[in-house]
């Protein structure tokens, strides 16, 4: 069915635009334009703030980049140099004044007073250093070897020559050596055209000590964890 | 346009522009976050940079002592070069010490730098050294290594004792020694001698002397004072003495080696003293050496005649060395000395040397000088015969003797000379200590007044006419 307003034109509603597609077209309007807003706020507020801080921390860093590479220089010349330093006062820890100990044992031999207290003679002297690259849990750091005679029929004679090598009054070895090791002699078949005739054969044996303890670096022990005190215990 | 259709185009246009501006937004949130993200890691460097910034000044402090002990580390641990001059050393101290080399090897360091033994910089060397010398001489030749400038360690050596036969028979120890010797020498690498600029060095470095000192201390290398053998006995010899009757007073082995050492060295100082006599620059100086030489040979003789009569040397080292490096170096001394001395005499111009020499000193008033040049030469003039232009010359010297004698005595005389009077006509007066004397009174022993001048008196003193001014 087709309608057919016959009112004249004074009497016909005027045509309008619907309320609800204003109001639609206004929601539209405001939605789109918070969207503008909220993308104008991040683009020329938050970001803009970003990257004036980004631009300030880059000048920063900029300007500490040289003095950044003075530093990087510095220590590369450090290492290269400190190698050199460090070498040296390892090996020159690690060094034995062998003429020291050997003229310290001379001493230690003429304080027997031919014979008064001992009377001895070597047949050889060997000493030898460990290598110090073989690291610090080593068992043994060097030694200090030789074949000894005994001139006197009194083998005790040997024990007092072990006691002065030991003697810091005499010598100082026991600093850059351990103690002998345990005494053990074997008397020589007598020889009758000699005095004494009879003299007996001891080996000496020092093990070096290690290059912390000759150089008098003293290793502190370490220290178990104090107890608590027990509830009871008197204030 | 129906309303359909208005509605349908109002809701694609605001969907489509909601979704571009959403498409932005969310650009931007990206952006935001990337930036907030960079702003964030910049911080961080910032503040690392910072952090290591701060430690720059010790850094700094660091490389400026480093720097300044530098040299201090190259003395010690030099570069290739001066590694030429290691054997060079070993040398002037074998010569020095007495210690005889026998071999010198190079040791393989390859092994160890193969076993990563060897600092980067730094390569291990090390010399196997093959000698002979007794334990003093040994110790005073490693203690020349171990005090040397430059680093070096003895890693090991072995002392074999000589023979008992063996030092019946040469006298002197000469023990087997093998010892390992090994230093270090620098290998720098590209880049290991670049030098970075610091800004007032100077200044800093200043400020750092306590600092530079101190580790300059530290790099010290120990050392110790070998002072030899101070009268103790080699313990690498048997010191067990042939058995004979016991005798209270004998001499122990050292005792017996100490004195054969001193006569030892006495008898050097003849043969020098001796060297130097035939080299003497002048016959005077020639003839005085000589004659210190005859008193010094005497005493040594005396001393090896009380040894011998005495028994005391009776350790077989002891008594070889004796003959060795006593007895007969002091016998062919004497003999060469006796030669000398028998076929020669003082020659033609040592005569004439010492008589032209004796006539300056006379002239010079030196009266001593002139007879103790004779004196030098008198002995000699004695073996002066059928040998007339030398007689002649000695007769010459003994005048000059005795003339300077005569005035030396007459120079020591002492006058005291007063006033004096010479009248025509009256014998001259003059005032000699206190009394008058006239021509032919004595004054004194040998003393008698020739001639009386104005200012002068003549005295005839053994035989000759001598004057005295006042």
């Amino acid at each position: 069915m087709i309608t057919i307003n016959l009112l004249p034109d004074e009497f016909r509603k005027r045509a309008q635009t619907p309320m609800r597609m204003v109001a639609a077209v206004g929601l539209a309007v405001a939605l789109n334009a918070s969207l503008f807003a909220w993308w104008s706020y991040l683009r020329f507020g938050v970001l803009a703030n970003v990257e004036t801080s980004r631009s300030v921390l880059q000048l920063d860093m900029d300007g500490l980049k040289p003095q950044v590479t003075y530093h990087e220089s510095l220590q590369k010349e450090i290492t290269t140099r400190s190698g050199r330093e460090r070498t040296l006062a390892e090996i020159t820890s690690n060094r034995v004044l062998w003429t020291k100990v050997v003229d310290e044992l001379c001493d230690v031999v003429h304080a027997g007073r031919e014979g008064i207290e001992h009377f001895v003679w070597f047949d050889d002297i060997q000493a030898k250093m460990e290598d110090a690259g073989a690291g610090r849990r080593r068992s043994s750091f060097g030694s200090l070897k030789a074949s000894g005679h005994s001139g006197s029929t009194a083998y005790e004679q040997v024990a007092n020559f072990l006691e002065d090598v030991e003697d810091p009054t005499l010598s100082s070895l026991m600093t850059a050596l351990n103690k002998p090791a345990d005494l053990e002699a074997k008397k020589n078949e007598p020889e009758e055209d000699l005095v004494p005739a009879v003299n007996w054969s001891f080996p000496l044996q020092l093990e070096l000590k290690s290059p912390d303890e000759r150089n008098g670096v003293v290793k502190k022990p370490i220290q178990k964890a104090e107890k608590a005190p027990s509830k009871g215990a008197a204030k | 346009m129906n309303e359909k259709k208005v509605w349908i185009g109002i809701a694609i246009c605001g969907s489509l522009v909601a979704t571009t501006l959403g498409y932005f937004l969310r650009s931007e949130k990206l952006s935001i976050v990337e930036c907030q993200d960079s702003v964030t890691v910049l911080r961080a460097q910032i503040d690392k940079a910072r952090t290591t910034v701060r430690g720059t000044p010790e850094l700094e402090r660091e490389v400026i002592v480093l720097r300044e002990i530098a040299e201090r580390i190259k003395e010690v641990l030099p570069d290739t070069k001066d590694l030429n001059d290691l054997i060079r050393n070993f040398q002037d101290y074998s010569r020095e010490t007495g210690v005889v080399p026998s071999s010198f090897k190079p040791k393989d360091a390859a092994k160890d730098r193969a076993k990563g033994k060897v600092a980067s910089a730094f390569e291990k060397v090390a010399y196997t050294l093959t000698l002979e010398a007794d334990l003093f001489q040994y110790l005073d030749f490693l203690n020349r290594i171990e005090t040397h400038r430059r680093f070096m360690s003895v890693n090991s050596f072995k002392i074999d004792a000589t023979s008992r036969r063996k030092l019946e028979a040469d006298g002197v120890a000469s023990h087997r020694i093998q010892m390992e010797v090994e230093t270090y020498k620098y290998v720098p690498k590209a880049g290991d001698t670049d030098e970075v600029r610091i800004e007032g060095y100077e200044r800093k470095r200043d400020l750092l002397a306590g600092e530079i000192n101190r580790r300059r201390q530290a790099l010290t290398i120990a050392t110790y004072s070998y002072r030899g053998s101070r009268g103790r006995r080699d313990p690498l010899i048997d010191p067990r003495v042939p058995v004979r009757v016991e005798d209270p007073n004998a001499w122990t082995v050292q005792r017996q080696m100490e004195e054969v050492d001193e006569l030892v060295r006495r008898v050097e100082e003849a043969l020098v003293f001796w060297g130097s006599s035939r080299h003497a620059d002048s016959v005077l100086d020639r003839m005085v050496k000589r004659s210190e030489l005859e008193k010094t040979l005497a005493m040594l003789e005396e001393d090896l005649r009380r040894i011998d009569g005495e028994k005391k040397v009776n350790y077989k080292p002891a008594e070889t060395r004796l003959k060795l490096n006593v007895v007969d170096p002091l016998a062919l001394l004497r003999k060469e000395l006796e030669d000398t001395r028998a076929v020669a005499g003082p020659s033609r111009e040592e005569l004439e040397h010492v008589g032209v020499s004796m006539e300056r000193h006379i002239l010079a008033g030196e009266y001593e000088a002139a007879l103790s040049a004779f004196k030098a030469l008198s002995d000699g003039l004695e073996l002066i015969q059928r040998d007339p232009p030398r007689e002649v010359l000695a007769d010459w010297l003994r005048q000059l003797a005795f003339d300077a004698e005569t005035l030396r005595d007459f120079a020591k005389i002492k006058l005291s000379m007063g006033g004096y009077a010479i009248i025509e006509e009256n014998p001259p007066v003059v005032i000699i200590n206190g009394r008058s004397r006239s021509i032919g009174d004595p004054v004194g022993n040998d003393l008698i007044v020739e001639a009386i001048r104005p200012a002068e008196v003549d005295f005839i003193y053994r035989g000759v006419v001598l004057t005295r001014q006042y």
